[in-house]
Order: C-alpha cells, then structure tokens, then sequence
C-alpha cells in the first residue's frame, strides 16, 4: 500500500467524517430550535435565576453558601425491642385503581395484626396475594407473624411468604428467628431457609449493643 | 509505507486497530440511532403515560440507596430530589461510610432524624461497621445509616441488606434525578416481565445546570471547557455506546450513578464486590453470569433518555484520579471475568461487548499512545511523510468529531439538554473538537496509569472533588 493511496484514503474518510459532523451540528440546531419553539409556546413554569449579576453569565451557586458545623444527637444505646410507630403525614388522596392494594397508613399499630385476620378469612386467592404483598411492606414483626401464621395454616405457600418475608428486613427478623422453633415444621422449614439466605448468622456478624457511644474519629488518623 | 521492521510493523498494527475500532464505533452509533429513534417513537405511542404508572396505588416498592462518602456539599440536594421522586412505594436509604467532613450532621438538621433502635446487622464480608441507623422524623422514607469506614461497595451492600422493596435503585451521592426517574425506569420491568434484571439510564453533566422548585433540572454550558468536553464524552458514551449495545442485549455496564435492578437478582448475585474499584462493571458482568447458570437470558434495559444528573471534575486533577480509578476497575473486571470472552454461553455479551471492552477500551490507551509515537517517530527518521502522518491525524480528529456530535444530536431527540440556545451547539462543536486535540491523547495517558496499575495491582486513589450542586432557581 503506498503512501498516496493512505494519503488518499485519509483525506477522503477525513472530509466524510467531518461533513457527517457538520450535518449532525446542523440537524441539532435545527432540532434545538423547534425545541425552543415548542417549549416558549408551553406555560412556562415561572422561574427567575436566584443570583444574577449585572451582566454575563449567571455565576454558578452552590445550594449550600453555609456549612456552620451541626453537632448530631449521640446516637442511643441499640437495644433489640419493637421500632415504634412513625407518625407519618397524611398521603395526599389519590383515586384507587380496581382491585388496588391496602393503602397502608402507619399510624394504625394494629395493622399487622388485622390484616392477619384478613388473610386468615380471605377466600378469593388474588386477594390473599396482594394481602401477603402489603403485608410484606408493612415490615413490622406483627406482619411477619401473620405471613408465618399464614403458611402455618395453609392459606399461602411458603414461596409467597417467603417472597413477602424478604421485605421485610430487620424489624422482622426477630419474628423470623422466633420461627424457627416453630413447632410446625413447614414454618420451621421457610425460616430457617429465610435466616440462611439472609445473613449467615454467625456471632461476628451480630454487633453487639455499644456500652457508651463510640467517639467520632477520622478513619484515615 | 508498509515495509519490514518493528516501527513498520507498529504502524499496521495501529492502523489495523484503528480500523477496526472506526467501523464498530460507526456501527454501534447506527444501531444506537435506531434503537434511539424507535425509543422515541414507542414513548410517543404508549397508551399510558409515565405520570398514570406514577399516579397508581399498586406500584412495586423501590429502596433507592445512596452510599455517600464526604457529601456534605451535595448530599441534601441529591436527598431532595430523591425524595421528590413521583413514586409513593418509595424508601431512599443513605449509607454514609467514613465521613467526617459532617455529611450526616448535614442531613441530620436538614431532615430531622432520630437516631432508631435496630438490630445492627452486619452483612457478610462487609469491612465496615455499622455505628449507628437514623430515621427521618419529618419524611419517613428516608433512613439513615452511618458506617464507621468502607467503601462504596460496602455501603451499597448493607443498604441492599436493609432494603425492604422489591426494586433497589443504586445512586450516587452527587446524582440528581428528574422526578419521573423512578417511574421511568420501572417501566421496562413492568412491561417486559420477569426476564429484565437491570434498567440503565443516560446521565448528563450537572455542572452549569439550574434546579427548579418542582426537581426539574435546566442543563447549560459550563464555563469550563474541561467541563465541556466532558459533556461530550458523556454523550457519546451513553447515547451511542450504551444505547448500542444495549439494542443488541449485550450491555456489559449499569452506570453506578443510576441503576435499577431487581432486589432478589442483586442479592443472589451477591451485591457490590468491595474488592474492585470498577464494582459497577464488576457486578454487571458477575449479573450476566449468574443469571445465565441459572439458565435464563437477563435482560438489562438501557433508556437512552436522561433521567441522572451528576457533577464532573473541572479539575485536572481530580479528573486524572477518575479516570486512572475507571480504567483500573476496568482491567480488573475484565481480568476477573476472562472465561465470557467469545464464551457462546454469555450470548452478545460474551462475543461482542466484552471482546470489545477488552480489546477497544481495555488496550486503547496503549494502542493509541503507541500509534501515535510510532508515527511521529516514522516522520522524524524519515521512514513516513509528514504528510501521511498529517492526514492520519485529520481523518482520526474528524471520526472523534464526527462521533461528538453523533452523540449530541442523539442527545437532543429527548428535549433541549445541553443545548439551551442554537449557539450552544457551536460551543459543543468547538468542545468536540478540542476534545481530540490535546484532551484525549492526556486521558489516554492517564488511562495507561491505570491499566499499569491494574496489572500490577496497585491501589487508586478516588481523588477529593469539589461539589458545587446545582444552581436552585426559585419561583
């Protein structure tokens, strides 16, 4: 291959190249045009630059100008017991679809419980399903107990509890651990592969309770 | 030119790279331009809007986890815009590991948490302990954990650990996200089935950009041309790599910025290896393989649609730490991963996307820095004409431009982006080119510091950045 026919080539692919670069540069202020058109002819939301100095370019802000230092609440000694009930805000009403979900409002503490007994009575299985779904994403122990209860008496498979069980992480574990000497052995059988799918639970893994708050200390001292 | 002897032996060797390397770059951006334009077309033509799935009380729960280490300056922004995500079934999870620039004092006043009483659960193999579990008092989605040290892998694991939904979406800390995103992205998993593991998005560089009250953020040109190029390179990436492959199934990268993926798949491929820095890639390619023992296809959906907006260095420095840690990651995923090579049992990943990385990405810096020795070496001793040398170097100056732009206009079928005025598409014109002068023969560079690193196993740096957050524009 001789020099001229690389020179040839070079030239030739190089204004090809660069035309194609062209066309996508034209294609784009085109395209930013119409957008242009499109978005000034929409209701604009009304919004006004925060800072803007006389002239030029708006200068960039950061969303934090101050950094006066906080000092956290010491965190309280862990203890393993029951998370209280958040006061949640009120949810905005929205218009249910049919056969939509519980919705779920955190501040009924027997809800778990509740939708236990429903679970229990429920004869239509869809709706046992989506029962074991919120009662899943409840979390608490009491939910975790009503999905244990469930496949105790056989109105759920261990799948769709255990499927449900998943999420509901820490704050049902105890339940889960208390399952596994759960005098019927389906139960024993879905928490004990719950447990070891989780978290091998050996005692390195456990963090014990902190006597006092650990101090605060660079990592990198 | 082609003769006998090692420089000429160099140059085929490039030329053939070079080659090789243009025409699946050129058909990569084809399939990425199709894939993108009947993308397009399919959002103009859903029966149903993104705002319907957001509207309806029978959605599929999303833990949206945040590692974040020294955040202080973005962490409250990014937390605001997670939690103005239009999603009800929503728990966002911030995972602060070693941080003591008052990162979780930061969102302690912002949010009002309360320290919880929880069992404190370490998950396996995890390096850093858990000091203490938050709970905001104000908005209860929000929980937080605070890790004595450990890296973002870490973090990410005992997030994923404490994640109670059946989706989790890993974000940056410095990551701003539309607030459509996580309706946006749980769209491919509800249409599409049980066979969707993992859903990717475009992300676009936050610097310049302004935040309005209801989340959305106005993208804008930078001042900084380091900044501006950046853009471009990120376009590129996204639009016409991601997009590309992703049109074919065989997309080899979750960006760590926004990933969606389904919480039982993530656990069962065990989460974020803290071993590596590339873990993004790392567990991506660990999906692919777990996925397919288990005898099925995973399907990992990129939306070349921006949903993620996060910050770039401007600084050279920090830009250098990046990419020298990026490549590292990349060396080490690839080399943990060596059986997918034109493996047939990984599908297009196996035979395209990961030969490709390995050989386009992985050996580019090297091939590229070599090349270009070779021939100036050829031109100075007379063996090349300066003229072959100059011709070379416009045809590989107008590809990367070529491919710059590409990307740009792929950019602009999803709204205005970067382009807030017909002018700026100049400016991206002259960052485009500027990027293949000086820009990229100085990241190749870096890159081959990395991939030395890499090799010889030597441990990166992630560099301290400076957040400056996004421009908050008020009503």
């Amino acid at each position: 291959m001789g020099e001229s026919t690389i020179i040839w080539l070079a030239v030739v692919g190089g204004i090809v190249a660069f035309g194609c670069a062209l066309v996508c540069a034209v294609a784009s202020v085109i395209l930013a045009r119409a957008a242009q058109r499109g978005s000034s002819a929409r209701m604009q939301i009304n919004t006004q630059v925060a800072h803007r100095p006389a002239g030029g370019q708006p200068q960039p802000q950061p969303m934090m100008t101050v950094l006066h230092p906080v000092v956290a609440p010491q965190p309280q000694q862990p203890i393993i017991v029951m998370m209280p009930q958040p006061q949640l805000q009120p949810q905005p009403p929205h218009h249910p679809q049919p056969g939509a979900g519980v919705v779920l409002e955190g501040h009924y503490p027997q809800l778990g419980r509740a939708l236990g007994s429903w679970l229990q009575v429920e004869r239509d299985e869809l709706e046992r399903g989506r029962i074991a779904r919120d009662l899943g994403r409840l979390g608490s122990a009491d939910a975790a107990r009503a999905l244990l209860d469930g496949v105790r008496t056989g109105v759920i498979t261990p799948t769709i509890a255990a499927d449900n069980l998943e999420r509901g992480g820490f704050d049902a574990g105890i339940a889960v651990a208390t399952a596994l000497r759960d005098p019927e052995p389906r139960v024993r059988a879905l928490a004990t592969s719950l447990v070891g799918r989780r978290v091998p639970l050996t005692p390195a893994s456990i963090e014990p309770p902190p006597a006092s708050p650990p101090p605060r200390s660079d990592p990198r001292a | 030119m082609i003769g006998t002897g090692p420089l000429h032996l160099t140059e085929l060797i490039v030329l053939l790279f070079f080659t090789v390397f243009a025409i699946g770059y050129s058909l990569l951006l084809i399939q990425a331009a199709i894939a993108t334009a009947r993308e397009v077309e399919r959002e103009r033509r859903r029966a149903y809007s993104v705002a319907d799935l957001a509207a309806s009380s029978s959605q599929p729960s999303v833990t949206i986890i945040v590692p974040a280490h020294q955040e202080a300056a973005a962490i409250v922004q990014t937390v605001r815009s997670l939690l103005a995500q239009r999603w009800h079934q929503l728990e966002v999870l911030v995972v602060a590991n070693g941080c003591t620039d008052g990162t979780l004092e930061q969102l302690v006043e912002a949010y009002d948490l309360q320290p919880t009483s929880d069992l404190l659960v370490r998950p396996p193999g995890a390096r850093a302990r858990i000091r203490s579990s938050w709970r905001s008092s104000t908005d209860p989605r929000l929980r937080v954990l605070d890790l004595s040290a450990g890296g973002k892998a870490d973090a990410s694991n005992c997030g994923l650990e404490r994640a109670t939904s059946e989706f989790v979406l890993l974000v940056d800390a410095d990551s701003l996200l539309a607030p459509h995103a996580v309706a946006r992205a749980m769209l491919p998993f509800i249409e599409l089935g049980e066979q969707v593991v993992a859903v990717s998005a475009a992300i676009r560089v936050l610097n310049g950009a302004s935040v309005d009250a209801d989340g959305y953020v106005t993208s804008a040109m930078p001042r900084s041309l380091l900044a501006r190029m950046q853009m471009v390179e990120y376009a590129r990436a996204f639009q016409i790599g991601r997009a590309g492959w992703a049109s074919i199934g065989a997309l080899p990268l979750v960006s760590g910025a926004f990933g969606m993926f389904r919480t039982s798949v993530l656990r069962a491929a065990g989460g974020l290896d803290p071993t590596t820095v590339g873990e993004d890639l790392e567990l991506v390619l660990r999906l692919h393989a777990t996925v397919r023992r288990g005898g099925r296809r995973p399907d990992i959906i990129f939306i070349p649609e921006p949903l993620c907006w996060t910050e770039v260095p401007e600084d050279a420095t920090v830009l250098r730490a990046q990419r020298q840690r990026w490549h590292r990651g990349l060396v080490e995923s690839v080399m943990r991963h060596g059986s997918m090579l034109l493996n047939a049992r990984h599908g297009t990943v196996g035979m395209l996307s990961f030969p490709f990385l390995g050989l386009f990405e992985l050996l580019a810096p090297l091939i590229e820095l070599l090349g270009i020795g070779a021939l100036l070496l050829a031109a100075v001793t007379g063996a090349l004409s300066w003229l072959v040398v100059l011709a070379l170097a416009m045809f590989a100056v107008s590809f990367g431009l070529a491919l710059g732009m590409g990307a740009v206009l792929l950019e602009l079928l999803w709204g205005r982006g970067y382009v807030q005025r017909p002018r700026d598409v100049a400016t991206l014109f002259v960052a485009a080119l500027l990027e293949q002068l000086g820009h990229r023969q100085r990241t190749a560079v870096w890159r081959l510091h990395g991939l030395i690193a890499g090799l010889r196993g030597r441990r990166a740096s992630w560099g301290r950045m400076h957040h400056r957050g996004a421009r908050a524009v008020t009503d």
